[in-house]
């Protein structure tokens, strides 16, 4: 483990001030033009550091941080203050259908996000079969993304995910989508992303698939790490807390 | 390996403007492909997409001189020509501020999910009805040229409305580009937080379309208020830069005209038109430059909006 860390995070603080006009002018008018806003920590002092190859599973309740790194990682929010380094491109899957525009078919939300996830048109051109193969929606491609069930539109999104040639993935909740045949594929393919030495950092309430899939486990809780380890001891522990304080 | 580091520094809010335009070259293809899904959405539903768009401002124009000519009395040969001549670039500016306010909004799922650098959004609403514009000023420009000729033929003798200054137009368009540009940079940012943004600017703009000369001639200001009272009006209507690039618009391209309901003709374009042009084009780059440094304030929030 001698390589330098892909993803490097030093004492990583991230606030959101969340204001309470959600986007109304008259709700701000109302309320008198007092800036009325709320901060919430998400963050408090990370320190992480991940190298490449490895499968980091991030587990911890509700609000303990998890997305909101991911998020940090995938270069969606600046930190408040602390540094992260991320040393090679990132494929974000988060939330369900990763960077979709409803209204677009998937022919062109996979042209759209391909060039976003750092790949030439060409490039998007010659995989698009294979994305769609994989996807298996042959005879959606050239619906609107609307049109897609939930599963359709996060197998699509796993799809191109994989299918970019980003050093880093990072999956928010759902780590292998779709139906029992399709989440076999899916755990097929990212054994093989980790033989390609990709990193994957994903967050999950499954705690069958943080054993099976991750090599490593980080128990988050209030923005901070509790543990970090094996993915078996990190579970066990996590479980047990978690019926101790209800 | 592809080594790309995002290494931020502890309050940093953004980088700088040299920073964030070399990111918008690397992400030029997603430009281009938000562009052309914008064109396609355009022109997607009927056959005769580009034709309906300029169908649309032709009628406009034609309803309006008939108005003017028959109600007002005219001696004015091509005033169809000098309101089309400044329509076409209103429209770029009205519908690129319109196109782009929304834009932030339309693609929110995407800032919330991926990264890619913000401006691209409103850049490429602009890029699309730049393309536009310059698609419709070629077709005007060509219809200028050949009209005359259909009339030669008839045996009248070729009289051509167009100057070749009008190979100077691109000029103006680059001031345009410019002052849309920087306009749509605030307005798209300042609607994804107020929803409300987008009306406030629809009306602006309906009141903006009578303080520029579209409909009109500003040489009837000082028709109207004679003495320096005038001329002052006059220069202060002048510094509007979209007034200085509409000026240059038409006459760049046009023979001066006799006005409506006047025997006075325009003036060309002279000294103080092309000084008024100096001025606009110095103030759409002071306007781009401006919306480029608050759009780089904002854009590391836009994802964070509640």
């Amino acid at each position: 483990m001698a390589e330098a860390p892909i993803i490097e995070a030093h004492d990583l603080h991230k606030q959101f001030k969340l204001s309470l006009y959600q986007g109304s002018l008259k709700a701000m008018v109302l309320s008198g033009m007092r800036r009325k806003t709320r901060v919430v920590e998400a963050l408090r002092g990370l320190d992480l550091a991940v190298r490449p190859g490895e499968a980091v599973a991030l587990v911890g309740r509700n609000g303990s941080g998890k997305s909101t790194f991911l998020s940090l990682v995938g270069r969606i929010y600046l930190p408040t203050c602390g540094t992260l380094e991320v040393r090679g491109r990132v494929a974000p899957l988060l939330e369900l259908g990763a960077g979709f525009h409803p209204d677009l078919t998937g022919r062109e939300n996979i042209m759209l996000n391909g060039v976003i996830l750092g790949l030439t048109r060409a490039q998007v051109s010659e995989r698009e079969d294979s994305i769609v193969e994989f996807a298996e929606l042959r005879d959606f491609v050239d619906a609107p993304l609307r049109t897609y069930s939930s599963g359709m539109q996060a197998r699509l999104g796993f799809s191109v995910a994989i299918h970019t040639d980003s050093e880093i993935l990072l999956v928010d909740e759902a780590l292998a989508v779709g139906d029992e045949s399709f989440q076999e594929k899916c755990f097929d393919r990212i054994e093989q992303l980790k033989r390609e030495w990709r990193t994957i950092l994903f967050v999950s309430h499954e705690m069958t698939d943080v054993t099976r899939v991750g090599t490593r486990a980080v128990w988050m809780e209030q923005g901070r790490i509790r543990m970090d380890g094996d993915p078996a001891e990190v579970v066990d522990r996590y479980l047990a807390d978690a019926h101790h304080s209800p | 390996m592809t080594l790309r580091s995002a290494t931020s520094a502890p309050r940093s809010n953004g980088n700088t403007l040299a920073e964030s335009l070399t990111e918008l070259w690397r992400y030029r293809e997603l430009l281009l492909i938000l562009v052309q899904r914008d064109l396609k959405a355009r022109y997607k539903n009927s056959a005769l997409g580009f034709i309906w768009s300029l169908v649309n401002p032709l009628v406009q124009v034609l309803t309006i001189t008939f108005a003017i000519e028959f109600m007002l009395g005219s001696d004015s040969k091509n005033y169809s020509a000098y309101v089309l001549c400044a329509m076409l670039p209103w429209l770029f500016f009205s519908t690129g501020i319109m196109d782009a306010s929304p834009s932030l909004l339309f693609y929110y799922n995407l800032i919330r999910r991926t990264y890619f650098p913000r401006e691209l959004v409103p850049l490429s609403f602009v890029c699309a009805n730049l393309i536009h514009f310059l698609l419709s000023t070629s077709v005007f420009l060509v219809y200028l040229l050949v009209l005359p000729l259909v009339g030669h033929l008839q045996g009248h003798p070729p009289d051509f409305p167009i100057l070749p200054t009008a190979f100077l137009l691109p000029i103006p368009i680059l001031g345009l580009v410019l002052l849309v540009t920087g306009i749509s940079l605030f307005v798209s940012v300042w609607t994804l937080h107020f929803e409300d943004m987008r009306y406030i600017a629809d009306s602006l703009l309906k009141v903006m379309y009578w303080l520029v000369p579209v409909m009109y001639f500003p040489e009837m200001i000082k028709e109207k208020i004679p003495g320096p009272k005038g001329d002052l009006i006059y220069n202060l209507y002048m510094l509007n830069p979209l007034s200085g690039l509409l000026t240059a618009f038409r006459k760049l391209t046009l023979q001066p005209e006799i006005m409506p309901g006047s025997r006075v003709p325009t003036q060309p374009m002279g000294a103080t038109e092309w000084g008024f042009l100096a001025i606009a084009l110095l103030t759409s780059t002071l306007i781009v430059l401006l919306g480029l440094r608050y759009f780089n304030t904002q854009k590391w929030k836009l994802a964070e909006r509640a």
